[in-house]
């Protein structure tokens, strides 16, 4: 049972890999995050925060072969564990319950 | 077909470095690769390269970062349990030294600069050193490897080649060799692939690849069925040939290959890395020699064996020497025994390595020399910074020693700072030594040989990591020893700024400038010799004029295709006449060897009127067979009598052209020559009158002396008739290289026209060894521009770490001495006064410094003395030119400095150091 609230570009990650589906790829997926955000996002900083949400069992890969004749090296295909989902409906909550009422004082 | 660009390999080799073992890197590394090639299609190379350089750095940052993290964690929980830990100690006192060297940002980049400068270079030569000379062949138990070859003092020859009826001596005799074999590198062409082409090929007799041990990846190798007469004949192809135009098909065995028109049936195909010493051959084809015919002589091969296990070198000469006697008995015909004895013939193995490394040796240890005064002189800039630095750093080190720090403590934090510095700067080294030596392959230096084997392996990273650890070392220690004695009470008492700049206080510093400046005079030197060799070498008269204007090109008619000598001489000057219509060409002719272009023929001359004693051979000369036309189109002159036409050769005229200085050995003028005779073989007897005597050539390159030669016609009877298994025919010369004079030489078209008139004659001659005269000439002076190149650079950078120690010093002692000087002002010294003095001050350790560098280059100098031409290595006119303006640069880096001595405000001053 995943435990703590996920940082903003965890949210992202986990989300951009849920909206791409069957094409979960990492160059994908950061480009999705790219074109979500409107902002440049660091290689490393996304290799690394995957590498993270794998490690707490949030996300996992398999490995395939490219499509493009060209690529030598394999492909992960990435997925939102069940783990992930909860981790994701328990931060939306936490984001939520800390919002609540606050629309006006932030917008002003 | 064009690759690819592919990422830049170093910044490769960071990722793999930095990126997780296994899928999960390799992927990630897939994605970058796959944005490069996205970045290429709307990029430059250059720009591509670079995002990738940065994208690497930003992988291994981050993740050397992760890992940090995960090591100090573990480290946390040893402390606890075991207290203090080395490790850890290390790891803090370098958090520490990069916190405190990122303060002064400045210092660190100049340090680190210079000592990537410095750890760089000796890097690249390192790696060049380590692979050519130090590394290995690549063969199994290379050192049991053994070039054979066999000297003559007695005529003068420190080196002679194998002969055929040796080597079959040595196989059927010998006892201290396991294998041996012989072998030499040939051109054949190609015909029935595509356009025909004359490609390199190597002959090998059976034994030379068991000697060598290297095994084919397809077939087999040379059986002794397919190194004998009269069998059908075969081929191993080089992987390369394999790949190229057979487009690596397995099913290659038992195809055909046509090599100068007789087909051969391919048995095998040699493995990638399989390099033949330093040639890399189309393919292999075996001799084929007929026991029967051989004799002791024709010493045109190259020998190789593998030593018996145990055997030593001396062992197998000894050996060697035992069978010399024996061979010509078993081959007679050749050299007597009489001849053999006055010639004092004897063996002279040696390691293969020496044959494949050549003469290069010398200039990598000058090199290496060079690079490795640079390092210190870096060190010496350095060690400066350092201990400016200290010192201004003295009331701190002061306070923490009155709190308690002990020396050690002081002294480690010296150390972790230097020792960061140094490995830094190793670092940047490698990126620098790494992209020097891509460039160095992309040039591809013909002086180099076994390039592919230079390589940034773990032996240089780690003679890198050494040198790093050991500059950093050096640097530190200065200041450590410094405060190991100084009374540091001293620097809290004066609150701050030396006031007192004494002798002492500079003393470290003097003797580096002084040294620096030494060495930078050393190295100015060295490159100022090698200036003077290459003007020298420049003004040497090769023989020929104008060799811009003239194009070569080799043609070679296969007797196969053409068999009748009359009609191979027809064929040459129909060739020959055809070019000579191209517009432009102003005259063409051939010899089977053009001046410099490394074929060599050389064989004994006797001369009618000046007789040999019994069983003796007279000089060696070396012979060439020339067309019509050769003398006009290479413009070497004819001093006396007249050219050899083509009608010497139709005719069988029994004449001959000479160098001049063959002439003059024997008689006073050129003039004199004409109409005397000589004669070749093992004994005098069938003369050739002498119609022409030529202007002297370099055959063996500038800086060798003048060859002495012998020019024939290119169709004759057979001068060595006499000899077992010759036959008195008529011969014409099949190979030949054409030089053609032009002004359009070099260009393309030209070029086109060229091939076109000859393959008008005939459409299935390949066109071999392209290239200008100008190209042989710039070849022969290869090794002296090489070194001038690398010792030019190595000298410019001494220079300027020298020049700015020594303006660094001197700015430092005059911002010292502000106050003095302040007060020196308003007591009423004029500001020449102030300057002159400063500007004594640079002079003083500039001539120190000079006087101990020419004492230096006056010993070290002989050490390159291989590589000077038309130079002594203590040239009077070098040592003076190099003092002088070494010491005018030390005048104006402490100019600067002493101008602004000069400007001091004495009140200003005054003010400041209260």
């Amino acid at each position: 049972m995943p435990k703590g609230y996920l940082g903003v570009f965890e949210q992202m990650v986990l989300l951009a890999i849920l909206r791409q589906g069957d094409q979960a790829f990492g160059l994908e997926v950061r480009r999705e995050i790219e074109a979500g955000a409107n902002r440049k996002v660091s290689r490393s900083a996304f290799y690394t925060t995957l590498d993270r949400l794998e490690k707490k069992g949030l996300v996992k890969w398999t490995s395939m072969e490219s499509e493009n004749a060209r690529r030598m090296a394999p492909i992960r295909l990435f997925e939102v564990t069940p783990d992930g989902l909860v981790a994701l409906r328990e931060s939306r909550g936490v984001l939520e319950a800390a919002w609540r009422g606050m629309d006006e004082v932030v917008d002003g | 077909m064009k690759r690819a660009p592919t990422p830049p390999r170093f910044a490769e080799l960071l990722l793999r470095v930095a990126l997780p073992p296994g899928v999960a890197g390799e992927s990630i590394k897939g994605d970058l690769d796959q944005e490069f090639a996205d970045y290429l299609a709307d990029s430059s190379i250059i720009r591509a390269h670079a995002w990738y350089y940065l994208e690497s750095l930003k992988f291994g940052a981050r993740y050397a970062r992760l890992y940090a993290g995960r090591s100090l964690g573990a480290r946390n929980r040893i402390k606890k349990s075991s207290g203090d830990n080395i490790m850890s100690v290390m790891w803090q006192d370098s958090r520490h030294a990069l916190r405190r060297l990122l303060r002064s940002p400045l210092f660190s980049l100049v340090a680190v600069l210079t000592l990537a400068i410095g750890i760089g270079a000796n890097t690249a030569i390192f790696s060049l050193v380590n692979g050519i000379l130090l590394k290995p062949l690549p063969f199994d138990e290379p050192e049991n490897l053994v070039g054979v070859w066999h000297s003559a003092p007695g005529l003068g020859f420190d080196e002679v080649n194998q002969s055929p009826a040796l080597h079959y001596t040595y196989v059927d005799e010998g006892r201290s060799f396991s294998e041996i074999g012989m072998w030499d590198n040939e051109t054949a062409s190609v015909t029935g692939l595509d356009e025909p082409e004359e490609v390199s090929c190597m002959m090998v007799t059976e034994g030379t690849f068991r000697a060598l041990r290297v095994q084919p990846v397809l077939g087999r190798i040379f059986s002794p069925e397919d190194d004998s007469p009269g069998t059908p004949r075969t081929v191993i192809l080089s992987y390369d040939y394999w790949q190229t135009r057979f487009g690596g098909d397995p099913g290659v065995l038992g195809r055909t290959l046509t090599v100068d028109s007789r087909p051969r049936e391919i048995i095998g195909v040699m493995g990638a890395d399989v390099r033949f010493l330093h040639y890399d051959p189309a393919f292999y084809l075996p001799f084929r020699f007929n026991r029967a015919e051989l004799f002791v002589g024709n010493f045109s091969y190259q020998g190789l064996a593998r030593l018996a296990p145990g055997v030593s070198i001396e062992q197998a000469n000894a050996d060697v020497g035992r069978m010399l006697p024996m061979s010509i008995d078993k081959f007679p015909g050749g050299i007597t025994h009489e001849i053999s004895e006055s010639a004092q013939f004897g063996p002279n193995l040696r390691p293969l390595k020496n044959d494949v490394v050549g003469d290069v040796g010398e200039v990598l240890w000058v090199l290496l020399g060079t690079v490795g005064m640079i390092l210190l002189i870096a060190c010496a800039n350095v060690s400066n910074l350092f201990l400016v630095r200290a010192e201004s750093r003295e009331k701190e080190i002061a306070v923490r020693t009155a709190m308690g720090a002990g020396k050690g403590r002081i002294a480690r934090d010296f150390l972790s700072e230097s020792l960061l510095l140094g490995v830094v700067g190793g670092s940047g080294g490698i990126a620098l030594s790494y992209a020097g030596l891509t460039l160095l392959r992309s040039l591809g230096p013909a002086e180099l040989p076994r390039l592919a084997d230079v390589t940034l392996d773990w032996q240089v990273l780690l003679f890198t990591l050494v040198l790093s650890v050991l500059s950093g070392a050096f640097f530190g220690m200065f200041p450590v020893l410094k405060y190991r004695r100084a009374a540091l009470t001293n620097a809290l008492k004066e609150g701050g700024r030396g006031g007192s700049a004494g002798r002492e206080k500079h003393r470290a510093r003097n003797t580096l400038v002084v040294a620096q400046i030494a060495l930078a005079l050393l190295l100015l030197v060295g490159s100022g010799l090698m200036v003077r060799s290459f003007q020298a070498l420049r003004n040497v008269d090769p023989g020929f004029r104008n060799p811009e204007e003239v194009l070569l090109v080799r043609l070679s008619i296969p007797g196969a295709q053409v068999e009748d000598p009359v009609e191979v001489t027809q064929t040459h000057q129909l060739i020959a006449e055809r070019i000579s219509q191209i517009p432009g060409v102003a005259s063409v002719g051939s010899a089977t060897s053009v001046t410099m272009d490394g074929w060599d023929s050389n064989d004994p001359v006797f001369v009618e009127g000046f007789p040999v004693p019994e069983g003796q051979i007279p000089d060696i000369r070396r012979f060439k067979w020339v067309s019509d036309g050769y003398f006009e189109t290479m413009q070497i002159p004819v001093l006396a009598g007249r050219p050899l036409e083509w009608r010497d050769s139709y005719e069988l005229n029994k004449v001959v052209m000479v160098t001049e200085n063959f002439a003059r050995e024997y008689w006073n003028s050129p003039a004199d020559a004409i109409g005397k005779r000589i004669s070749t073989g093992l004994s005098a007897g069938n003369w050739y009158e002498i119609v022409g005597v030529s202007g002297n050539v370099r055959d063996e390159g500038l800086d060798q002396e003048a060859t002495s030669v012998v020019y024939w016609p290119m169709m004759l009877r057979n001068l060595w008739a006499s000899m077992p298994g010759e036959a008195d025919e008529v011969y014409a010369r099949r190979s030949m290289n054409y030089a053609i004079r032009s002004a359009r030489a070099g260009t393309p078209d030209f070029l086109t026209e060229v091939r076109d008139a000859i393959w008008e004659v005939n459409p299935n001659l390949p066109l071999a060894g392209v290239r200008g005269l100008d190209e042989l000439l710039d070849r022969s002076m290869a090794r002296t521009s090489f070194s001038l190149i690398m010792l030019g650079i190595a000298a410019g950078v001494a220079l300027l770490l020298g020049t700015i120690g020594i303006y660094g010093v001197i700015s430092y002692i005059v911002s010292q001495r502000t106050r003095e000087l302040g007060v020196r002002l308003a007591l009423g010294a004029n500001a020449a006064d102030v300057r002159k003095m400063v500007l004594k001050q640079g002079l003083i350790l500039c001539s120190f410094g000079v006087l101990f560098g020419l004492g230096a280059a006056i010993g070290l100098t002989r050490l390159m003395e291989a590589l000077l031409y038309g130079v002594n290595p203590t040239d009077p006119l070098t040592f003076v030119a190099v003092s002088v303006s070494i010491t005018l640069v030390a005048l104006l880096a402490s100019y600067v400095p002493a101008a602004r001595a000069a400007g001091i405000d004495p009140v200003e001053a005054i003010r400041w150091e209260m």
